[in-house]
């Protein structure tokens, strides 16, 4: 048997958070033609992995870690307004596409860093290389980590909960780059740039729940000033959420130095 | 007259970091930030009970002083309320100060009690729900939870009489019926059947009714109605944790059945659909991903592995399907796209033997 069960209320409060899940799942399959399927799987480093649907796959994929299932109702969610966002661009779903020979421009560059030069042979270019590619990651996921966080803040009230926990968690989780191990092992620029991405996630976040708790690691680095510029190039850009998107994203990497490492492609809705 | 203020002392060393939005191993090399983060985290808790609230960090400990506008409901409440959200130490501390200006209080005595039961605090659960049961002896909510901290303490038979005092005063009590059913499963499993279906009718939407109403008729041979009950918890809720162990059993049911009908036998069926796939996938690899993708979404909601009748259809490949095709089909995708991966079915024997058949046909 599954043990003795004694509170009453979890089965309302259980409710409530489905039912905005339930709202947003039923939003994506009416603005993009097709339904959301959620499952679970053993994910690491993310709270979970999206497929978003194409004529090959015919569904939009959400898979959340089995270790978040306590605010899955919250990562769904985000990630419903994650698709509407993308879905939501007038030219298409926009598709991130790195330039494999900038790329690999700047993987060898950030191999010669000092801290990575001690690495043994090869191993600082295998370093390198998910280094550039986690701020790449960081770049195309942040800006629209940010508007699932505001949308939900501001449409799902019963979900509230279950966002402070998610949150709470998932900044948590950045700010272990903040770790002196791997400041000192990763080449300066892209360890502040992205601490600075980070820190932008974690103002806005400040600024919606009303603790500043989140900032205090990266106002002890200095970059507080600049992480408020970023959220203001979020906040201050126009037009369909998606546009939105693309703007930040691309107004960040000029930011960051890195706007030549990627090119957008917009996938025709059907 | 001012309101007399209500001390509270929690121990920085007992504190759970991972309710702060920072990694714990910031927070211990740096002192300063650490008791930033916790002022910033006890300022926002006692925010919502109005008053005034004064934190300092002394001696190893996070002193908060409050000071109520009126009253200690709003300190009730909201401490009820944290322990319906799972932040059970500061709803406990804050129900023990109401506790110790109000003892006879009966709301404060069960959820006390019931969370002290649920940490295993279980002398102290067993006290205040005592209490409880003597203040509102006709309640059968507080029989309910002595029930089942009796349960948790090992008093089986003190706890057997307290639930069915619960629904005795309440029949139509699920969680009496529910907690009552689980108990007797061990001694009398068909009371405790009785209970636990009870319960699953007068707690449609409850993931464990449910879930323990499936388990016990697993238990009692009857399968069809197991995986039927095991359907309706992962429809209720599919993603709680009982979803996921429901969805386990399941297939654990299909995989059983499917063996059932050969006593173990290899299935010839199964190995032909495994060969059609392999055969498919060679001719049109272009089908692979979004064939297992389809299969796999549809499979989230189950497959029929044991009706033989073609009666799934899918976009992305014509024709109708049967449930045992659907999963070979998926077999071999998952064997071609991620071989480690565990593709939730056991069909081995099936696959090599098709793949033995193939290199037969080919040459």
């Amino acid at each position: 048997m599954e043990g003795l069960a004694t509170f009453r209320h979890m089965d309302a409060y259980s409710k409530e958070h489905a039912e905005d899940t339930a709202r947003l799942m039923t939003l994506v399959e009416r603005e993009t033609g097709y339904r959301v399927t959620v499952g679970t799987a053993e994910i690491e480093n993310a709270d979970a992995e999206m497929v978003s649907a194409a004529p090959s796959h015919p569904a939009h994929m959400i898979k959340v870690s089995t270790r978040c299932l306590p605010v899955a109702d919250y990562i769904v969610a985000s990630q419903c307004v994650i698709i509407l966002t993308l879905w939501s661009h007038p030219q298409g779903v926009p598709m991130f596409r790195t330039v494999p020979e900038k790329v690999d421009y700047a993987v060898r560059k950030a191999a010669n860093h000092r801290g990575l030069a001690k690495q043994p042979a090869g191993m600082a270019e295998q370093v390198a290389s998910s280094l550039v590619a986690g701020l790449l990651h960081q770049l195309r996921s942040t800006p629209v980590e940010i508007a699932a966080v505001d949308y939900c803040h501001r449409e799902c009230p019963g979900l509230r909960d279950l966002q402070i926990d998610a949150m709470t968690r998932n900044l948590r989780r950045n700010s272990g780059s903040l770790m002196p191990a791997i400041r000192e092992m990763a080449p300066p620029d892209i360890w502040t740039h992205s601490q600075i991405m980070c820190a932008a996630l974690a103002k806005a976040w400040c600024g919606l729940s009303g603790s500043d708790a989140a900032m205090l690691p990266y106002k002890a680095i200095g970059v507080e000033t600049k992480a408020q510029k970023f959220l203001n190039l979020w906040r201050d850009s126009r037009g369909a959420l998606g546009e939105q998107y693309v703007q930040t994203v691309d107004d960040w990497a000029v930011e960051l130095g890195l706007k030549s490492l990627y090119t957008w492609e917009f996938r025709a809705r059907q | 007259m001012k309101p007399e203020p209500l001390d509270f002392s929690f121990p920085v060393a007992d504190f759970d970091l991972a309710k702060l939005p920072i990694d714990p191993a910031l927070l211990k090399a740096d002192k300063a930030m650490l008791e930033d983060a916790l002022s910033g985290y006890f300022a926002e808790q006692f925010k919502p009970l109005g008053g005034e609230a004064s934190i300092a960090i002394r001696n190893g400990a996070v002193a908060v002083r409050w000071i109520p506008e009126a009253g200690l409901d709003a300190l009730v409440d909201h401490g009820i309320r944290l322990l319906g959200k799972g932040d059970t130490n500061l709803g406990v501390a804050l129900l023990r100060s109401a506790l110790a200006r109000m003892p006879d209080v009966p709301c404060i005595l069960l959820n006390l009690g019931m969370a002290l039961s649920d940490q295993g605090e279980l002398d102290e659960a067993l006290a205040l729900l005592g209490r409880k049961t003597q203040l509102e002896p006709d309640d059968a909510e507080g029989w309910t939870a002595l029930g089942v901290a009796l349960a948790k303490s090992g008093d089986p038979d003190h706890a057997a009489k307290a639930l069915t005092r619960s629904i005795e005063l309440d029949p139509e009590n699920g969680y009496g019926h529910l907690n009552l059913g689980g108990l007797l499963m061990r001694s009398d499993p068909q009371a405790g059947m009785r209970h636990l279906e009870k319960a699953a009718k007068l707690l449609p939407r409850n993931t464990a009714a449910l879930l323990n109403w499936g388990m016990a008729l697993l238990e009692n041979g009857q399968t069809t109605e197991a995986d039927a009950a095991m359907e309706r918890t992962i429809a209720t809720s599919p993603l709680s944790e009982h979803a996921e162990k429901a969805r386990t059993i399941r297939t654990r049911i299909a995989q059983e059945a499917m063996r059932g009908r050969t006593k173990g036998a290899l299935r010839p069926d199964a190995a032909m659909y495994c060969l059609s796939a392999l055969r498919l996938f060679a001719e049109s690899p272009d089908k692979l991903q979004p064939v297992t993708f389809e299969i796999t979404l549809l499979g989230r909601q189950g497959l029929d592995m044991n009706d033989p009748t073609p009666k799934y259809t899918l976009k992305t490949l014509s024709g109708q399907f049967s449930g045992l095709q659907l999963v070979s089909y998926l077999y071999v995708g998952m064997k071609n796209l991620a071989p480690d991966a565990d593709p939730g079915i056991d069909l081995a024997r099936e696959y090599e033997q098709a793949q033995a058949l193939l290199r037969e046909r080919t040459g």
